[in-house]
Formats: structure tokens, C-alpha cells, sequence
């Protein structure tokens, strides 16, 4: 059964749904948040799917819209990397912090797992971090280690050339064509002949972060592997989040025990997992994983 | 026109709430304006996919309309965003069902008012099915059924390219696996024979108190129906298919509706 939740927190009026099992007394929960600016069920329903099947195995499950998404109001800006901005600077991780506070207390809860896709990962690695008691777990899918793309496009120094030969250039400087191209993610990349994996293996074995690195997210997770906090990581294999997510743990973790991390790789499947059968997968493993966590 | 932008207060209240309908959960919305409201509006919106990508602008669409005074009541479709059951069990007839169980709540609600429906794809096809509202505002509707699913069955086999997914299919083999009764995954939804088969009991056909607004900025020559129709341009991709902006530029739609829907009411 789902109920409708609003509540007031930090100033905001948040709208949600919480997922009831058919037996109440359940010490610990499950918080999903939105993925990107999706509304709180996620791309093919995949949090609402999630939050349905936990309940019925007696967890009760919670997701929220933000402010600003789906039914919670509030201010938006019109860009959307000005909003993948907001959301990798951690700027949903102060209202959601207390959200948890919240329901916790709301709900008889003594912790939550706290997760998400892609932005909602991004959000729940910065609240897991400052919220050690309440957040016992991370369910991070396709989690983005990585910030916003504009501000690395051409640098500024470089003179910009006029026309065609401007695009060229913008072209041949863009940091995210060329990590699209060894991704297989760009329309024509695959009909470019590219050695992919070996200079993938070059960078992965280079000792520093990439350039893009969001440092704080990453000192975030480091903190939570660290403190040996479960979390269960699913990706989209050989896709872009995945290749930061490998290289930037070679660096980050590099000397951490790493045990309490658990990595899925789905193949066949897109960044949003609408493709390839990815829901029922990512089902048949977070569920088991949640109990364990439990 | 108020037109309501992020950030800004809500001109009134909005009271999310589930119906229960025997074993089934329908999510709606009602957005209810301070001041006196002159009619309700029931928003039908599109289906799977299409509803995430344009729910933004949806909900932005309901509160401008409450700020202009009209009671505005929107919904899920069973299997679909906040409301349960099952997509995979889930037909054209079924999601007609829900729309008209919304519509006969509001009607009970809001005995003496007027009530309209505004359909956005999948809305506005199903839409001209309800008997016992004032007037139907359509925006952007299918030729029928079938046409809406080809072009998402199109939108999974440009994903599938892009994707590189493994092995690539045509649309011939997907709808032949459709028809054999195997369920098919488009853009992450379960799709049956059931729904593929209910796609062609469902044609477009404005007639009476119908309103249609194309949103390909067709020419008057190419309405189908001059008489029910007019057109304007929003920008491709539009809005269900893939936004460009989180606040994309719907204000010459915005008045437009408006404008008609306070003619009506």
C-alpha cells in the first residue's frame, strides 16, 4: 500500500510517498530521491518499483520529491546543467539531511538507507557522509563523481576561432566529445576507429584524479568507505559514470579497505537503466542487499 | 494570463491524495486557487516515458492554471507514476477507465461547476471519450493509438543505436514479438499485446465542444480539422520527448489554453 506524505522541512514543503509493509515495526527504512529532475517514481518507474517490492518484504520504503521536482514547490533554474550544478555542489543535501532527521523521527526509524540514481547518488553520498548515525547504507546507481560540464569546455586563454572553423576547434577541445567517443556514448563513435580500451587503461593507470573530479563528493565517499558504511553501486557497464567511477576510485581508495563496497555492473542497459532489462536486475540485487544491510 | 513560475508562492492550495478503487490506488493532485474559482480542469496527461519528460512543464501548466482561476484536478494512469498496479497489465480501454473515474469524482465534487478535460498526447486521444465533461482542450493528439506507439517504438530503436544495446531489431521484429503475445521493454515500461492491440480501437476525431492545438507549428492547409484546430510552434524535441530547458517556453501555449478555457467557462 502507498500513502501520501507531505511534510515541512527546512523551510520546504516536500511531497512523498511512503511504501507501508504489511507488518509495522520495522526499525529501518529505505529513502530513494529523484533521479536527475525526474519526478520521485524514477525513468520506468524504477524507484516506485523498488519501494513497492522492499515494502512487501516488510521495509518500509520512502521517496521524495526535492524541491523545485515533481510535486514539491520550488525554484528551478531554466538550464539544465545550471540544475546538475546545484546538484553536484550538494546544494539538496541540507534539506534532505533534515528530511532524514525527520522521517526518522516521524517513523520510529533508527536508520535509513539513503539512495538514488545518478544526481539522487550524488545527494545521498553527501548526506551519508554528514549524517553517520541515521544513514546506514548507500544504494548509489550510476552515481556522477564527476562536475558539470561547461566550465571545462574551451578554456578561456584559447582564442576563439570564428564559423566552421570555431565549431572545429570547440570540437577538438571538448573534453566530454572526446570521453564520449571512448565511452561508445557519442551517435558516431562507433564508427570510429579508436584503440577505447587501451587508452581507457592509460588513464585508469595515471595516479591523479581527472581534471573534472567533484573533490568533495569524492572526499564524501572516501569518508563513508572508510568508515566501512554498506553500499551497494550499480552502473551501466562501460558507460561514462562508470569510467570516473573505476578511475577516480583507483586514486581515491587507493590504501582504503574497500569490503563494504559492493559494485554491480549491468551490461546492455543505458545511463537511466530504461534499456536491457535493467530494472529487474537492478531489483534482484538491491533487495537481498537491503536485508543484509537491515 | 498569471503565468506561474518556479519559486513563486502557489496561488492556493494543493492537496495530493490517492483514490482508492478496489484494490487499486490513483494518485491525483488537486490544485484548488484562493480566490473563487470559475470552472475545474481535469489534465490527462501522457503516458510512460512522455509523463517524466514532460512532468515539469505539466505541473507548471496546473499551477498557472489555478492562478487564473480554475480548480485543477490531475492524475496518474494506473501502473504509471504514483498510482499502482501493474503496466504490463495495463491497455488504452483501462487507462480510458481511469480518466473517466477521475472525471465522475470531480463531477461529484464539484456538482455545478463546469468541468473540461485537457489531454496532452495519450490525454487528449482518450479524452474525447468522456461523455460528461463541457469541453475537451487536446493538445497535441495522436492520429490514433498505434501512431503514438510507432513513434515510441521509433524512439526505442534510435535508443537501441545509441546504446549499442547488443543485438539490434527492426521495428517489424518488435512489433512481430508484440503480436506473438512477448512483452516488450520500451524507454523502461513493460509493453503487452494486450496494449499494442488496444492502440487501434482508439482514433482521433474532434468534434463538438473539441479544441485542438498541434504543437508542430503546422499550416492551417494541413489541420486536419480547421474547424476543431489551430497550431503553433514550441521548439523540437518537444517538451514530452526530451526537455531542453527545465522551464521550457510554453507561454504562447499557456495563453492560448487559457484564453480558450475562459471562453468556455
Amino acid at each position: 500500500m502507498r500513502e501520501v506524505l507531505e511534510l515541512e522541512v527546512a523551510g520546504e514543503r516536500l511531497v512523498g510517498t511512503r511504501h507501508v509493509p504489511p507488518d509495522p515495526g520495522a526499525r529501518m527504512g529505505v529513502l530513494l530521491l529523484n533521479a536527475g529532475f525526474a519526478p520521485r517514481d524514477g525513468h520506468g518507474g524504477l524507484a516506485a518499483l523498488t519501494a513497492d517490492a522492499l515494502a512487501a518484504r516488510g521495509i518500509p520504503a520512502y521517496r521524495f520529491d526535492v524541491p523545485g521536482i515533481g510535486d514539491s514547490p520550488g525554484p528551478l533554474p531554466a538550464r539544465i546543467l545550471d540544475f546538475f550544478e546545484l546538484v553536484t555542489s550538494g546544494a539538496f543535501a541540507d534539506v534532505t539531511a533534515a528530511l532524514v532527521r525527520d522521517l526518522c523521527v516521524r517513523e520510529g526509524l533508527d536508520r535509513l538507507v539513503l539512495g538514488g540514481l545518478c544526481g539522487g547518488a550524488v545527494t545521498a553520498i553527501f548526506v551519508g557522509a554528514r549524517e553517520p548515525a541515521r544513514v546506514c547504507g548507500l544504494l548509489l546507481l550510476e552515481p556522477e563523481m564527476y562536475v558539470t560540464e561547461p566550465k571545462i569546455d574551451v578554456p578561456s586563454k584559447r582564442r576563439q576561432l570564428p564559423g566552421l572553423l570555431g565549431r572545429l576547434q570547440r570540437q577538438t577541445f571538448n573534453y566530454w566529445g572526446w570521453m564520449r567517443l571512448l565511452a561508445n556514448e557519442g551517435p558516431r563513435s562507433q564508427w570510429v576507429p579508436f584503440p577505447r580500451q587501451t587508452i581507457l587503461n592509460f588513464l585508469r593507470g595515471r595516479p591523479d584524479f581527472p581534471a573534472v573530479t567533484n573533490v568533495p563528493l569524492v572526499d564524501a565517499w572516501r569518508e563513508l568507505v572508510r568508515d566501512a558504511r554498506p553500499s551497494l553501486v550499480i552502473t551501466a557497464a562501460g558507460k561514462m559514470p562508470e569510467i570516473f567511477f573505476d578511475r577516480i576510485n583507483d586514486v581515491a581508495l587507493r590504501g582504503v579497505d574497500t569490503r563494504s563496497v559492493r559494485h554491480i555492473r549491468l551490461k546492455n542497459t543505458n545511463h537511466i537503466f530504461t534499456t536491457g532489462g535493467a530494472i529487474e536486475a537492478v531489483l534482484s540485487h538491491v533487495l537481498p542487499w537491503v536485508e543484509s544491510v537491515g | 494570463m498569471i503565468a506561474h513560475e518556479p519559486g513563486m508562492p502557489l496561488c492556493g492550495t494543493e492537496v495530493p491524495t490517492y483514490l482508492d478503487r478496489g484494490g487499486l490506488q490513483t494518485y491525483v493532485v488537486e490544485h484548488r486557487p484562493v480566490q473563487p474559482w470559475r470552472a475545474v480542469v481535469v489534465l490527462a496527461g501522457p503516458m510512460s516515458l512522455e509523463r517524466a519528460n514532460c512532468s515539469l512543464s505539466w505541473v507548471r501548466w496546473a499551477r498557472t492554471l489555478a492562478c487564473n482561476g480554475f480548480l485543477v484536478v490531475r492524475f496518474d494512469y494506473t501502473g504509471v507514476g504514483e498510482s499502482t498496479g501493474s503496466f504490463a497489465e495495463q491497455t488504452f480501454d483501462t487507462w480510458a477507465v481511469d480518466l473517466g473515474t477521475v472525471v465522475r469524482v470531480a463531477r461529484e465534487r464539484h456538482p455545478d461547476a463546469r468541468l473540461f478535460v485537457n489531454g496532452l498526447r495519450l490525454g487528449a486521444l482518450l479524452g474525447q471519450a468522456v461523455g460528461d465533461c463541457d469541453g475537451l482542450l487536446a493538445w497535441d493528439p495522436p492520429t490514433n493509438g498505434r501512431a503514438m506507439l510507432a513513434d515510441m517504438l521509433r524512439r526505442k530503436l534510435a535508443g537501441d543505436y545509441m546504446d549499442h544495446v547488443g543485438e539490434r531489431k527492426t521495428r517489424e521484429e518488435y512489433i512481430r514479438e508484440l503480436e506473438s503475445g512477448a512483452v516488450l521493454e520500451v524507454e523502461g515500461y513493460p509493453w503487452s499485446r494486450g496494449l499494442w492491440s488496444s492502440a487501434d480501437r482508439h482514433t482521433f476525431a474532434p468534434r463538438g465542444q473539441h479544441h485542438v492545438i498541434y504543437l508542430d507549428g503546422r499550416p492551417a492547409e494541413r489541420l486536419p480539422d480547421r474547424q476543431h484546430g489551430e497550431s503553433l510552434r514550441i521548439g523540437s524535441p518537444p517538451f514530452w520527448v526530451q526537455p531542453r530547458s527545465l522551464v521550457s517556453d510554453l507561454s504562447e501555449l499557456f495563453q492560448r489554453s487559457v484564453a480558450r478555457l475562459e471562453a468556455w467557462s
